[in-house]
């Protein structure tokens, strides 16, 4: 079970601002650059995830090494070419290096021509490396690992063809972003819903943890009323629009739990619910709307 | 002198910068003509003439200008500490609550996750904001129960994937999560959105 305990409080904050500023007073004062590091919370590893996962130099999401394709918008292609060059080869010294890399070594080959293929379609060569992070931390068998890498590439190409310039996600959460998605249709999401919503993401410019957080929500809602895909989608995208917090997703899956023990018509479900987001009405209000 | 004189004679009031902008003008154009006028040593004694060297009536020159000017007197900074001081209280409450914002806007939440393990020796949490790794993400046990905890401070606005890890070998999703995610490695783990 996990629950918030509570929001990091103000006292708390205020406190730290003000030790904040009387450790850079000094520096100030004396002409020289401020002492400390400056940031606000520095140390707690889940509030640097990107970090703590990623501590290889420069090989994860927000080392601001990896251009994902996601965040390469136009440009030439000889920009192009370097960019997938440097991914290449980073992905390849990090392979060779790393443990979770070494493991797979015997299917180097394979594992290689994929991730190559998906750099080349703009797919930010991190998901390979953090999925296979994943991988090796769970023990997974290094064929079992291939298998999975190669129904993940395939759903990421899709993606990133769907995504090539249009300069979304930004770089350092596309990673991230192609994970969720890819979850997301392996739960049984259709990828025309994935599309959908990306396709208004893009322009829109849209928060990429947040549109992550709507496909998971989604694939939570439709494994328990699978509804048409067109439902699906408007569904998305009024989440995404929506002014309900991301915190409320897990308990507007578990109204869609609610409306299936129901027998509620998934189409039904889906109708209410964008309504009730288009109003900015709590999920209350969807509850009571749908007798739940 | 000349030029002083004229900067005593000048009223600056609404329009000072232009005021201002006409005395270094007209002192400039004094000054170049007396150089054009004079040689070397006679310049030097009209320059110290125009711009005395000596402190105290350096001071009282910088006042009499300050004073035309209406400019503030930068001079004299210790009849200001309380001001200057109260100053330096509102720069730091505003870059406090400017702070405070910035950290409000992260919003962390502390969360705690739960898991009942009546037989386990040890219960980690693996996630993906902590890499799959279970290091420093081992949960205590409470009290004389069957329940294992851990407090973490996460970002909210986004969904988490997570598993425990019971006895450092048997992963397991959370039983009480509102469903269950297929890893595509065989396995499923819980989602959280915060």
């Amino acid at each position: 079970m996990a629950r918030v305990v509570r929001p990091e409080s103000y006292a708390r904050a205020l406190i730290a601002a003000l030790a904040l500023c009387i450790a850079l007073a000094p520096g100030y004062a004396q002409g020289g650059p401020a002492s400390g590091s400056g940031t606000p919370m520095p140390s707690p590893s889940p509030l640097n995830p990107d970090r703590q996962t990623n501590p290889d130099s420069g090989s994860g999401p927000g080392s601001g090494t990896s251009a994902g394709a996601g965040g390469v918008s136009g440009g030439s292609s000889a920009l192009n070419d370097s960019r997938q060059a440097a991914e290449r080869k980073q992905f390849l010294n990090w392979f060779v290096s790393s443990q979770e890399g070494l493991r797979l070594a015997a299917h180097r080959a394979d594992i290689e021509a994929l991730a190559y293929a998906s750099i080349a379609v703009g797919v930010p060569v991190d998901a390979y490396k953090l999925r296979i992070k994943e991988a090796a931390a769970k023990g997974v068998a290094p064929p079992v690992v291939l298998a999975a890498l190669r129904e993940d590439a395939r759903l990421w190409d899709e993606l990133g063809n769907a995504l090539s310039d249009k300069g979304w996600p930004p770089a350092p959460k596309a990673a991230d972003l192609y994970i969720a998605a890819a979850t997301a249709l392996r739960n049984g999401l259709a990828l025309s819903v994935v599309l959908e919503l990306f396709g208004w993401a893009a322009p829109a410019r849209a928060q990429s943890e947040r549109v992550g957080a709507v496909l998971k929500a989604l694939t939570l809602i439709v494994a328990k009323l699978p509804m048409e895909e067109r439902d699906a989608g408007r569904l998305a995208l009024e989440l995404a629009k929506a002014r309900l917090a991301v915190g409320q997703f897990d308990e507007l899956a578990a109204l869609a739990g609610a409306a299936a023990g129901r027998s509620i018509a998934p189409g039904e479900f889906a109708r209410v619910c964008v309504e009730v987001l288009r109003l900015s009405k709590p999920l209350e209000e969807l509850a009571r709307r749908l007798s739940l | 002198m000349g030029v002083l004189y004229t900067m005593k004679r000048v009223k600056p009031k609404r329009s000072l910068g232009i005021a201002a902008k006409s005395l270094m003008l007209r002192a400039e154009e004094r000054a170049s003509l007396l150089v054009e006028e004079t040689g070397t040593e006679e310049r030097l004694a009209l320059a110290s003439a125009l711009f005395p060297r000596d402190p105290v009536r350096a001071r009282e020159s910088a006042e009499r200008i300050i004073g035309a000017l209406g400019l503030p007197n930068a001079a004299a900074p210790r009849k200001r500490l309380p001001l200057l001081a109260a100053a330096a209280l509102v720069i730091a409450l505003a870059s406090s609550l400017i702070t405070l914002a910035v950290v409000d806007r992260a919003g962390l939440v502390e969360v705690r996750f739960v898991l009942a393990a009546a037989d386990a020796d040890s219960v980690a949490l693996v996630a993906d904001f902590n890499g799959w790794s279970p290091q420093g993400y081992v949960l205590q046990k409470v009290g004389d129960g069957d329940e294992w905890e851990i407090v973490v401070t996460l970002r909210k606005g986004r969904s988490y994937a997570y598993n425990f890890i019971i006895d450092g070998e048997r992963w397991v999703p959370d039983p009480s999560a509102p469903a269950l995610l297929d890893d595509g490695f065989g396995g499923f783990m819980s989602s959280l959105s915060l």
